[in-house]
Protein backbone atom coordinates (compact mmCIF):
# COMPACT_ATOMS: atom_id res chain seq x y z
CA UNK A 1 0.00 0.00 0.00
CA UNK A 2 0.82 3.71 -0.26
CA UNK A 3 1.99 5.81 2.13
CA UNK A 4 2.17 9.57 1.64
CA UNK A 5 4.94 11.63 3.42
CA UNK A 6 4.56 15.59 3.61
CA UNK A 7 7.17 16.71 2.13
CA UNK A 8 8.88 16.96 -1.08
CA UNK A 9 11.93 14.87 -2.80
CA UNK A 10 13.86 17.97 -3.44
CA UNK A 11 12.87 21.86 -3.22
CA UNK A 12 10.93 23.82 -6.04
CA UNK A 13 12.26 27.23 -6.24
CA UNK A 14 10.63 29.80 -8.25
CA UNK A 15 12.74 32.80 -8.72
CA UNK A 16 11.44 34.42 -11.54
CA UNK A 17 7.69 34.82 -13.47
CA UNK A 18 8.83 32.60 -16.70
CA UNK A 19 5.24 31.80 -16.95
CA UNK A 20 5.55 30.15 -20.20
CA UNK A 21 6.99 27.15 -18.26
CA UNK A 22 3.50 26.08 -16.48
CA UNK A 23 2.55 25.15 -20.24
CA UNK A 24 6.17 23.46 -21.27
CA UNK A 25 6.08 21.75 -17.77
CA UNK A 26 2.71 20.09 -18.14
CA UNK A 27 5.28 17.97 -20.86
CA UNK A 28 6.24 16.00 -17.51
CA UNK A 29 3.56 16.15 -15.79
CA UNK A 30 0.53 14.45 -18.26
CA UNK A 31 2.72 13.53 -21.39
CA UNK A 32 3.52 10.80 -22.81
CA UNK A 33 7.27 10.91 -21.41
CA UNK A 34 5.86 12.08 -17.83
CA UNK A 35 6.48 11.38 -14.59
CA UNK A 36 3.16 10.13 -14.07
CA UNK A 37 3.24 7.65 -17.24
CA UNK A 38 6.51 6.21 -15.90
CA UNK A 39 4.74 5.82 -12.33
CA UNK A 40 2.00 4.08 -13.66
CA UNK A 41 3.59 2.06 -16.27
CA UNK A 42 6.51 0.91 -13.51
CA UNK A 43 3.65 0.39 -10.86
CA UNK A 44 1.02 -1.95 -13.74
CA UNK A 45 4.49 -3.89 -14.37
CA UNK A 46 5.28 -5.02 -11.54
CA UNK A 47 3.11 -7.72 -10.71
CA UNK A 48 4.57 -9.60 -13.62
CA UNK A 49 8.25 -9.36 -12.83
CA UNK A 50 9.64 -12.49 -12.23
CA UNK A 51 12.57 -11.63 -10.01
CA UNK A 52 12.01 -10.42 -6.63
CA UNK A 53 14.77 -8.02 -7.15
CA UNK A 54 12.63 -6.85 -10.33
CA UNK A 55 9.31 -6.77 -8.19
CA UNK A 56 11.11 -4.31 -5.31
CA UNK A 57 12.74 -2.03 -8.59
CA UNK A 58 9.91 -2.00 -10.49
CA UNK A 59 7.79 -1.02 -6.67
CA UNK A 60 10.62 1.54 -5.41
CA UNK A 61 11.30 3.29 -8.34
CA UNK A 62 7.76 4.06 -9.45
CA UNK A 63 7.10 5.47 -6.06
CA UNK A 64 9.68 7.50 -6.73
CA UNK A 65 8.58 8.32 -10.41
CA UNK A 66 5.15 9.61 -8.46
CA UNK A 67 7.11 11.82 -5.71
CA UNK A 68 8.52 13.19 -8.91
CA UNK A 69 5.55 14.11 -10.62
CA UNK A 70 4.05 16.19 -7.16
CA UNK A 71 7.63 17.98 -7.60
CA UNK A 72 6.68 19.09 -11.29
CA UNK A 73 2.92 19.90 -9.81
CA UNK A 74 4.47 21.88 -7.47
CA UNK A 75 6.08 23.73 -9.77
CA UNK A 76 3.51 24.41 -12.17
CA UNK A 77 1.06 25.37 -9.13
CA UNK A 78 3.85 28.16 -7.54
CA UNK A 79 4.07 29.52 -11.33
CA UNK A 80 0.47 30.09 -11.91
CA UNK A 81 -0.21 31.41 -8.20
CA UNK A 82 -1.82 34.45 -8.49
CA UNK A 83 -1.18 35.47 -11.91
CA UNK A 84 -4.03 37.54 -13.11
CA UNK A 85 -5.64 36.42 -16.45
CA UNK A 86 -4.79 38.99 -18.73
CA UNK A 87 -1.05 38.20 -18.10
CA UNK A 88 -1.88 34.49 -18.21
CA UNK A 89 -3.77 35.08 -21.67
CA UNK A 90 -0.49 37.18 -23.14
CA UNK A 91 1.85 34.22 -21.86
CA UNK A 92 0.00 31.66 -23.84
CA UNK A 93 -1.90 30.13 -21.18
CA UNK A 94 -5.29 31.43 -22.23
CA UNK A 95 -6.61 28.01 -23.14
CA UNK A 96 -5.14 26.51 -19.53
CA UNK A 97 -7.00 29.34 -17.75
CA UNK A 98 -10.13 29.12 -19.47
CA UNK A 99 -10.44 25.03 -18.48
CA UNK A 100 -8.38 24.26 -15.63
CA UNK A 101 -8.01 28.43 -13.79
CA UNK A 102 -4.69 28.19 -12.42
CA UNK A 103 -5.22 24.45 -11.33
CA UNK A 104 -3.04 22.04 -12.28
CA UNK A 105 -4.06 19.17 -14.70
CA UNK A 106 -2.32 16.13 -16.39
CA UNK A 107 -2.22 16.62 -20.08
CA UNK A 108 0.53 16.98 -22.06
CA UNK A 109 2.06 20.43 -22.99
CA UNK A 110 -0.49 21.25 -25.67
CA UNK A 111 -3.32 20.10 -23.20
CA UNK A 112 -4.15 17.01 -24.63
CA UNK A 113 -5.73 14.77 -21.29
CA UNK A 114 -3.17 12.12 -20.13
CA UNK A 115 -4.06 8.45 -21.42
CA UNK A 116 -2.91 4.31 -20.19
CA UNK A 117 -2.41 4.37 -23.98
CA UNK A 118 1.42 6.31 -23.13
CA UNK A 119 2.12 2.75 -21.38
CA UNK A 120 2.38 -0.89 -21.83
CA UNK A 121 2.39 -3.55 -19.72
CA UNK A 122 3.55 -6.83 -21.61
CA UNK A 123 4.11 -9.31 -18.88
CA UNK A 124 7.19 -10.15 -20.99
CA UNK A 125 10.06 -9.04 -18.64
CA UNK A 126 12.51 -8.65 -20.86
CA UNK A 127 9.81 -5.90 -23.36
CA UNK A 128 8.75 -4.55 -20.05
CA UNK A 129 12.52 -3.88 -18.89
CA UNK A 130 13.14 -2.66 -22.60
CA UNK A 131 10.14 -0.57 -22.71
CA UNK A 132 11.22 1.14 -19.01
CA UNK A 133 14.60 1.80 -20.39
CA UNK A 134 13.16 3.54 -23.55
CA UNK A 135 11.24 5.89 -21.19
CA UNK A 136 13.97 6.69 -18.86
CA UNK A 137 15.40 8.15 -22.11
CA UNK A 138 12.64 9.41 -23.23
CA UNK A 139 11.82 11.42 -20.03
CA UNK A 140 15.86 12.50 -19.58
CA UNK A 141 15.46 13.84 -22.95
CA UNK A 142 12.36 15.75 -22.42
CA UNK A 143 14.32 17.17 -19.34
CA UNK A 144 17.12 18.82 -21.64
CA UNK A 145 14.70 19.67 -23.84
CA UNK A 146 12.65 21.23 -20.51
CA UNK A 147 15.98 22.82 -19.13
CA UNK A 148 16.98 24.69 -22.27
CA UNK A 149 13.54 26.63 -23.06
CA UNK A 150 14.01 28.30 -19.25
CA UNK A 151 16.59 30.67 -17.83
CA UNK A 152 14.71 30.66 -14.20
CA UNK A 153 18.12 28.88 -11.91
CA UNK A 154 16.10 27.91 -9.44
CA UNK A 155 13.66 25.83 -11.78
CA UNK A 156 16.92 24.57 -13.99
CA UNK A 157 17.92 22.80 -10.67
CA UNK A 158 15.49 21.32 -9.75
CA UNK A 159 14.70 20.35 -13.44
CA UNK A 160 18.86 18.99 -13.71
CA UNK A 161 18.07 16.89 -10.61
CA UNK A 162 15.13 15.12 -12.23
CA UNK A 163 17.37 14.40 -14.80
CA UNK A 164 19.64 12.83 -13.09
CA UNK A 165 17.48 10.69 -11.61
CA UNK A 166 16.37 9.75 -14.73
CA UNK A 167 19.87 8.89 -16.05
CA UNK A 168 19.99 6.73 -12.53
CA UNK A 169 16.95 5.08 -13.15
CA UNK A 170 17.88 3.50 -16.72
CA UNK A 171 21.41 2.35 -14.64
CA UNK A 172 19.35 0.34 -12.53
CA UNK A 173 16.77 -1.30 -15.54
CA UNK A 174 19.89 -2.23 -17.38
CA UNK A 175 20.75 -3.91 -13.58
CA UNK A 176 17.34 -5.98 -13.69
CA UNK A 177 17.72 -6.44 -17.26
CA UNK A 178 20.81 -8.12 -16.67
CA UNK A 179 19.30 -10.01 -13.88
CA UNK A 180 16.77 -11.46 -15.81
CA UNK A 181 18.49 -12.39 -18.90
CA UNK A 182 21.10 -13.91 -16.17
CA UNK A 183 18.04 -15.71 -14.77
CA UNK A 184 16.43 -17.26 -17.78
CA UNK A 185 18.76 -19.69 -18.97
CA UNK A 186 19.06 -21.22 -15.30
CA UNK A 187 17.86 -24.56 -14.50
CA UNK A 188 14.49 -24.62 -12.34
CA UNK A 189 13.61 -27.51 -10.75
CA UNK A 190 10.21 -28.17 -9.66
CA UNK B 1 -3.49 45.59 -3.06
CA UNK B 2 0.63 45.41 -4.65
CA UNK B 3 2.71 42.73 -5.82
CA UNK B 4 5.29 41.32 -3.94
CA UNK B 5 8.29 40.31 -4.89
CA UNK B 6 9.06 37.17 -3.92
CA UNK B 7 10.72 37.19 -0.46
CA UNK B 8 10.71 33.85 0.82
CA UNK B 9 13.50 30.92 0.65
CA UNK B 10 11.80 28.72 -1.84
CA UNK B 11 10.21 31.72 -4.13
CA UNK B 12 7.15 32.28 -5.74
CA UNK B 13 6.31 34.38 -8.75
CA UNK B 14 6.64 37.98 -8.20
CA UNK B 15 2.72 38.14 -9.46
CA UNK B 16 1.77 37.16 -5.89
CA UNK B 17 -0.41 39.93 -4.52
CA UNK B 18 0.35 40.73 -0.78
CA UNK B 19 -1.79 39.26 1.99
CA UNK B 20 -2.74 36.43 0.02
CA UNK B 21 -4.40 35.29 -3.69
CA UNK B 22 -7.30 34.97 -5.12
CA UNK B 23 -8.54 31.17 -5.38
CA UNK B 24 -11.07 32.34 -8.58
CA UNK B 25 -11.77 35.43 -10.27
CA UNK B 26 -15.21 35.53 -9.54
CA UNK B 27 -15.65 34.01 -6.13
CA UNK B 28 -14.40 36.67 -4.24
CA UNK B 29 -14.83 34.70 -1.01
CA UNK B 30 -12.33 31.68 -2.10
CA UNK B 31 -9.71 34.32 -1.19
CA UNK B 32 -7.34 33.07 0.94
CA UNK B 33 -4.45 34.54 3.22
CA UNK B 34 -0.80 33.53 2.42
CA UNK B 35 -0.38 30.82 5.42
CA UNK B 36 2.99 32.02 7.37
CA UNK B 37 5.81 28.98 7.57
CA UNK B 38 6.97 28.36 10.92
CA UNK B 39 10.32 29.22 11.47
CA UNK B 40 13.28 26.66 10.75
CA UNK B 41 10.35 24.71 9.27
CA UNK B 42 12.33 25.08 5.72
CA UNK B 43 15.67 24.18 6.88
CA UNK B 44 14.78 21.62 8.99
CA UNK B 45 12.92 20.09 5.61
CA UNK B 46 15.65 20.40 3.52
CA UNK B 47 17.87 18.19 5.70
CA UNK B 48 15.35 15.60 5.90
CA UNK B 49 15.41 15.85 2.12
CA UNK B 50 19.01 15.25 1.75
CA UNK B 51 19.21 12.58 4.06
CA UNK B 52 16.25 10.96 2.88
CA UNK B 53 17.18 11.11 -0.80
CA UNK B 54 20.65 9.24 0.54
CA UNK B 55 18.67 6.57 1.90
CA UNK B 56 16.28 6.11 -1.46
CA UNK B 57 19.24 6.08 -3.79
CA UNK B 58 20.54 3.41 -1.49
CA UNK B 59 16.97 1.26 -1.43
CA UNK B 60 16.90 1.35 -5.30
CA UNK B 61 21.18 0.06 -5.27
CA UNK B 62 19.91 -2.64 -2.79
CA UNK B 63 17.26 -3.36 -4.72
CA UNK B 64 19.19 -5.22 -7.60
CA UNK B 65 22.44 -6.05 -5.32
CA UNK B 66 21.14 -7.54 -2.12
CA UNK B 67 24.03 -8.98 -1.03
CA UNK B 68 26.03 -6.28 -1.10
CA UNK B 69 26.99 -5.32 2.88
CA UNK B 70 29.20 -2.25 2.40
CA UNK B 71 25.73 -0.81 0.81
CA UNK B 72 23.88 -2.53 3.62
CA UNK B 73 26.23 -1.06 6.00
CA UNK B 74 25.97 2.60 4.77
CA UNK B 75 21.81 2.32 4.33
CA UNK B 76 21.35 1.24 8.29
CA UNK B 77 23.40 4.16 9.34
CA UNK B 78 21.71 6.31 6.81
CA UNK B 79 18.00 5.46 8.40
CA UNK B 80 19.15 5.59 11.85
CA UNK B 81 20.19 9.17 10.91
CA UNK B 82 17.01 9.69 9.30
CA UNK B 83 14.71 8.77 11.98
CA UNK B 84 16.50 10.97 14.89
CA UNK B 85 15.94 14.04 12.13
CA UNK B 86 12.32 13.12 11.84
CA UNK B 87 11.68 12.99 15.44
CA UNK B 88 13.50 16.66 15.85
CA UNK B 89 11.08 17.95 13.14
CA UNK B 90 7.98 15.78 15.00
CA UNK B 91 8.61 17.21 18.14
CA UNK B 92 8.53 20.81 16.68
CA UNK B 93 6.22 20.70 13.79
CA UNK B 94 4.04 18.23 13.75
CA UNK B 95 3.87 14.37 11.94
CA UNK B 96 4.74 14.28 8.33
CA UNK B 97 2.83 11.25 7.90
CA UNK B 98 -0.74 9.96 9.33
CA UNK B 99 0.41 7.15 10.85
CA UNK B 100 2.46 8.92 13.76
CA UNK B 101 1.08 10.01 17.58
CA UNK B 102 -0.66 13.43 17.12
CA UNK B 103 -1.78 16.21 19.41
CA UNK B 104 -5.16 17.43 19.50
CA UNK B 105 -6.00 19.78 17.39
CA UNK B 106 -5.52 16.72 14.72
CA UNK B 107 -1.68 17.57 13.65
CA UNK B 108 -1.37 16.41 10.38
CA UNK B 109 -3.78 18.24 8.22
CA UNK B 110 -2.01 21.77 10.04
CA UNK B 111 0.54 24.00 8.32
CA UNK B 112 1.85 24.79 4.94
CA UNK B 113 1.34 21.81 2.69
CA UNK B 114 4.56 20.58 0.77
CA UNK B 115 4.10 23.06 -2.41
CA UNK B 116 3.25 25.55 -0.36
CA UNK B 117 6.48 25.76 1.24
Amino acid sequence: MWMYEKKLEYPVRVEKCDIKMAKYLSAQYGGPDSELSAGIRYLTQRYTMPLEQGKGLLTDIGTEELAHWEIIGTMIYKLLKGVPAEVLEREGLGAHFAEHGRAVYPGDAAGVPWTAAYIQAHGDPVADLHEDLAAEQKARATYEHLINLTDDTGIKDTLRFLREREVVHFQRFGEALRLVNEYKPTKKIY
Amino acid sequence: MYYNPYNNYWGVCPYMPVGGYPMGDAMKYYYQPEIPVPKGMREMIVKIMETEFYVVELALYLDTHPSDENAIKLFNEAVGRLDELKEAYREKYGPLTHYEKTGCPYQYVQGPWPWEL
